[in-house]
């Protein structure tokens, strides 16, 4: 497809898409690949720095430390997938419906998702883990609401464009209700700018479940994750300071490519974008 | 010909958009783009209906099919009863349920000017021909290709553009899938909306014969809307001129041409360029632009633009009446005055 | 064309766009000539080349488009410059561009600025190619503002571009055009976003202007009508060539390219009354990618030899000052 040919083009977008493609590997294969039972504990040998044993060393109940961030890959993965997927099947039906009806519920529509929009995301996790329990479905549930109000405006500025096409007219003309003109004639031309958008969001989900649960708001131990790796090795950051550089740099790398192949995609999409040489 | 049954007869049609302003988007004042409009088409006729950018000819056509509400007015439609036969009573389209809408819109189709954006890039030549049979729940999915494949022969077009996508095709091309869209109903009554002004000159004739054979294939009746005044007065039996929002004369196309009775439509003929360098017109040069259809002229609204105008066109609105044999003129002097027409050779 | 010597010359002329999708011939190797104070009128369908040919006089031509061959002869007093040379961002042009070659578009809005006063784009333009004082350009913009018709010229001139009307855009962009009295004025489509009315406006003015300010006009337009009421001579233009040129009248009254009888046949008149049927060129512009070979209008003209596919025909002369690029109008080859 004339896509990958594009994409192919740009090296920042091969190399960080490599890495991505990596990370979800990783993922996938996390159960396969771990070198040591990531749950695993060994209180003879706590603390123990890198060694051939354990590349990253080991912490305070003994645990591989690389198995345990090969498993939080994994889990990463799996609830900022998830909680992508909530977002944009909760967000962009509403945009897409209130962007095509207008009048007074898009405005009424619009002012709530404004007031959602300026709800700290915490204090919103905060609300649905004590509500929902800190499990992982809260987890989902939390970032994808906070993230929910993002893709009814997206969906509904790229609504508002798509139905002003005559073919919209034609349908109307033809008898068509709202349903089939957003199923046949709204969604297959702003699926585009929304997959774009939703790439471009998924650091934003990474940082914000790592957040959660360097917090303790989010998966709970003794399930890995990386912000709640971050948070275990803070508190031993003096007398074992390589616990930190797994998670760090897992959780670093991750938001990197994603950033990156977010905004390649955006060029290759939409060359008039590109400004870097 | 004016005993023929009409197919279409609109009265008093109006369309006003509100001009918001402000914080609280209060209406401020409203652009009438059609200010009364009365208009009978009869079956099987093509009436043009021709004006400048902003008389209100497009919102026309857009609200008699009620792709825009109108604000005030009726729309008679001639519909058909169970046995096939015209219906004795009209029906309103203004007031029409929306499950009797549906069953109008069989009737009533429309072809556009822009053939880029009356395409939707996603979908096949096949399923944008047949997706009004979808709508309408009409046929097997095999059954609407078969017809879709008929109706792009029907329109010029070969079986295997049926896969294809509107962007591998030119602007004529996409003008003729756009036209067998508008077939795929069987409709009676086709408005046409400037079909052929977004097209190259060598491709608009191409276009214009196909409409001509279609009407004839088919049994069309259209309402051909367009700027330009050569094109209107080639396909049409009679035409009627728009003029901020009202129509200022209607005649048969000949008498029209011929023998003018609104000083707008004498200006709007002198002013077309003919591809002729010996064709010598006298050139009725209008006076400045057509005025804010927000706040239209008092009295005739031609008349600040008007080389005949009197006293009484500034104050006292024109009434639209028959100046001739099937000849309407809305103007106060349309008697005395001889205006400068076509001459028929 | 006219005996004088003429004012431009544009020589085998070829641009050439080079994109992803391979090399666009825009303009194929085109030669006219304008004679000073002579209207040419070019002709053709989207997509021709005519635009890009009136750039290319301009010396807008800029990437990816480059002019490959060919030369544009401006002849000024005492020497002759040859734009296709010129560093299109160089002194040399601009100081040909506004002051003796100006231009106008389609849109007028293009080409004004929307944040400035309408009478200050004019005055900048004067000033930049005259030494004069600011209170003497204003004078003069606000005379060109009458000249060209626009009514109430003192207040217009506090006015910005969106609170003109088109027409009267239009008018403003002449008048900008016009305030170096240039020798050649070149219209892309001036009048073709214009309503019957207003582009009858518009004619009437530049015509009136050429009689005023003794300007040669090269005048693209895709509507024979027009070019029947402004020109004096007639290019027509098919798939970047010229297929046909003549003075108006010859050309109207005796067309010998099957594509200019074609385009004539294919739109209705005003003037003619009872033909019912309209005589459409088959087929569609093919596209601007394509190698050519033969004649380029071979596969939709009714006409086409065996050699029409195979030879260039080249454009010759088929009567005096009335050439065609037509194997049909040659003696046996």
């Amino acid at each position: 497809m004339d896509f990958f040919r594009r994409y192919k083009r740009d090296k920042v977008g091969i190399v960080f898409g490599a890495l991505l493609v990596l990370l979800y590997a990783v993922a996938l294969t996390a159960h396969w690949i771990t070198p040591a039972d990531p749950m695993a504990v060994n209180l003879r040998e706590v603390f123990s720095p890198p060694s051939s044993a354990h590349w990253l060393g080991t912490d305070q109940f003994g645990r591989d430390v690389l198995s345990r961030v090969i498993l939080a890959t994994q889990v990463t993965v799996r609830v900022t997938s998830a909680a992508c997927l909530f977002a944009v099947l909760t967000g962009v039906p509403i945009g897409m419906f209130v962007g095509y009806r207008g009048g007074w519920v898009e405005a009424i529509a619009m002012r709530l998702t404004d007031m959602l929009l300026i709800f700290p995301i915490i204090m919103l996790a905060i609300v649905i883990v004590v509500v929902a329990g800190p499990t992982e479905t809260g987890v989902v549930v939390a970032l994808g609401l906070a993230q929910a109000p993002t893709f009814i405006r997206i969906a509904r500025g790229v609504t508002l464009a798509a139905k002003e096409e005559l073919y919209v007219e034609a349908a109307i003309a033809a008898g068509s209700g709202w349903p089939h003109i957003l199923v046949r004639h709204i969604w297959p031309n702003i699926s585009t700018p929304i997959i774009v958008q939703a790439t471009l969001t998924l650091p934003v989900f990474v940082l914000n479940a790592s957040a959660l649960s360097y917090l303790g708001l989010g998966v709970q131990p003794p399930t890995p994750e990386w912000g709640q790796m971050l948070n275990e090795a803070k508190d031993h950051l003096i007398t074992s300071p390589y616990l930190i550089v797994g998670p760090a740099a897992a959780l670093v790398v991750f938001v990197l490519s994603a950033n990156l192949v977010g905004d390649v995609v955006q060029e290759t999409l939409n060359p008039k974008l590109k400004k870097r040489k | 010909m004016s005993t023929e049954e009409l197919l279409l007869d609109v009265r008093a049609l109006r369309k006003y958009f509100p001009v918001r302003k402000g914080l609280l988007q209060r209406t401020v004042a409203q652009v009438k783009a059609v200010d009364g409009v009365d208009l009978a088409v009869r079956t099987g006729e093509t009436l043009g209906l021709v004006g400048e950018s902003g008389c209100g000819k497009t919102t026309t056509g857009r609200a008699i099919l009620r792709l825009t509400e109108p604000t005030s007015g009726e729309i008679l439609y001639r519909g058909r009863d169970s046995t096939g036969d015209p219906d004795q009573a009209m029906t309103d389209v203004v007031t029409a349920t929306p499950e009797q809408m549906k069953l109008l819109r069989r009737d009533m189709q429309i072809i556009f000017q822009d053939p880029y954006s009356s395409l939707n890039p996603r979908m096949t030549v096949a399923e944008i021909v047949a997706e009004p049979l979808q709508i309408q729940g009409l046929m097997t999915r095999s059954e609407r290709e078969a017809r879709a494949v008929e109706l792009l022969g029907a329109v010029g077009l070969s079986p295997d553009h049926a896969r294809r996508y509107p962007h591998e095709f030119s602007g004529g091309q996409r003008q003729r899938i756009g036209i067998a869209r508008a077939l795929a109903l069987r409709p009676k009554l086709v408005v046409a909306d400037e079909p052929v002004s977004a097209l190259d000159v060598s491709i608009q004739a191409q276009v214009i014969n196909l409409l001509q054979d279609l009407q004839e294939q088919f049994g069309l009746t259209y309402l051909f809307i367009a700027h330009d005044l050569s094109v209107v007065k080639h396909i049409s039996n009679r035409v009627a001129v728009m003029y901020l929002g009202k129509i200022v004369e209607l005649a048969g196309t000949r008498e029209l041409f011929g023998n003018p009775k609104h000083p707008y439509t004498e200006a709007l003929m002198s002013a077309v360029p003919v591809a002729d360098p010996d064709f010598k017109v006298e050139r009725i040069l209008l006076e400045g632009d057509v005025p804010s259809p927000v706040n239209p002229p008092s009295g005739c609204h031609f008349h600040p633009r008007c080389r005949y105008a009197k006293d009484i066109c500034k104050v006292e609105v024109p009434a639209y009446r028959a100046v001739g044999q099937d000849h309407f003129a809305s103007c106060h002097r349309a008697d005395e005055l001889s205006l400068y027409g076509l001459k028929s050779s | 064309m006219g005996a004088a010597e003429p004012l431009i010359e544009v020589k085998d002329l070829k641009v050439h766009f080079h994109t992803e999708d391979g090399v666009a011939r825009a303009v194929d190797g085109v030669d006219f000539a304008i004679a000073p104070e002579r209207t040419l009128g070019v002709v053709g369908e989207s997509g021709c080349g005519k635009s890009v040919t009136a750039r290319a006089v301009m010396g807008l031509i800029d990437a990816p488009g480059r002019i490959v061959q060919g030369e544009i002869l401006l002849r000024r007093q005492s020497q002759v410059v040859d734009i296709s040379k010129l560093d299109p961002r160089g002194r040399e042009i601009r100081g040909i561009r506004g002051n003796e070659i100006a231009m106008i578009f389609q849109e007028p809005m293009t080409s004004l600025n929307p944040v400035f006063k309408i009478g200050d784009q004019i005055v900048e333009a004067i000033l930049l190619h005259d030494r004069i004082g600011r209170r003497e350009a204003r004078e003069r913009a606000v005379d060109l503002l009458a000249a060209v018709g626009i009514p109430l010229p003192r207040q217009r001139f506090e006015q910005f571009p969106h609170q003109l009307s088109g027409g009267m855009r239009q008018r403003a962009m002449i008048a900008m055009a016009m305030s170096c009295n240039p020798r050649l004025l070149i219209a892309d489509e001036p009048t073709t976003a214009l309503d019957v009315t207003i582009q009858a406006q518009v004619m009437d003015l530049m015509n009136a202007l050429r009689r005023d300010f003794n300007t040669a006009i090269m005048f693209i337009t895709h509507d024979l009508g027009v070019i029947a009421g402004m020109a004096d001579d007639v290019v027509v233009m098919y798939l970047g060539r010229i297929v046909e040129s003549a003075p108006v009248r010859e050309i109207f009254h005796h067309p010998k390219h099957p594509y200019t009888r074609g385009l004539m046949g294919s739109i209705p008149s005003l003037a003619d009354w009872g033909a019912r049927r309209l005589t459409a060129i088959e087929g569609v512009v093919p596209s601007p990618f394509a190698e050519r070979q033969g004649c380029g209008f071979a596969p939709r003209c009714p006409h086409a030899m065996e050699i029409c596919r195979t030879r260039d025909p080249g454009l010759e002369d088929v009567a005096p000052g009335h050439a065609a690029a037509c194997f049909l109008h040659r003696a046996a080859p």
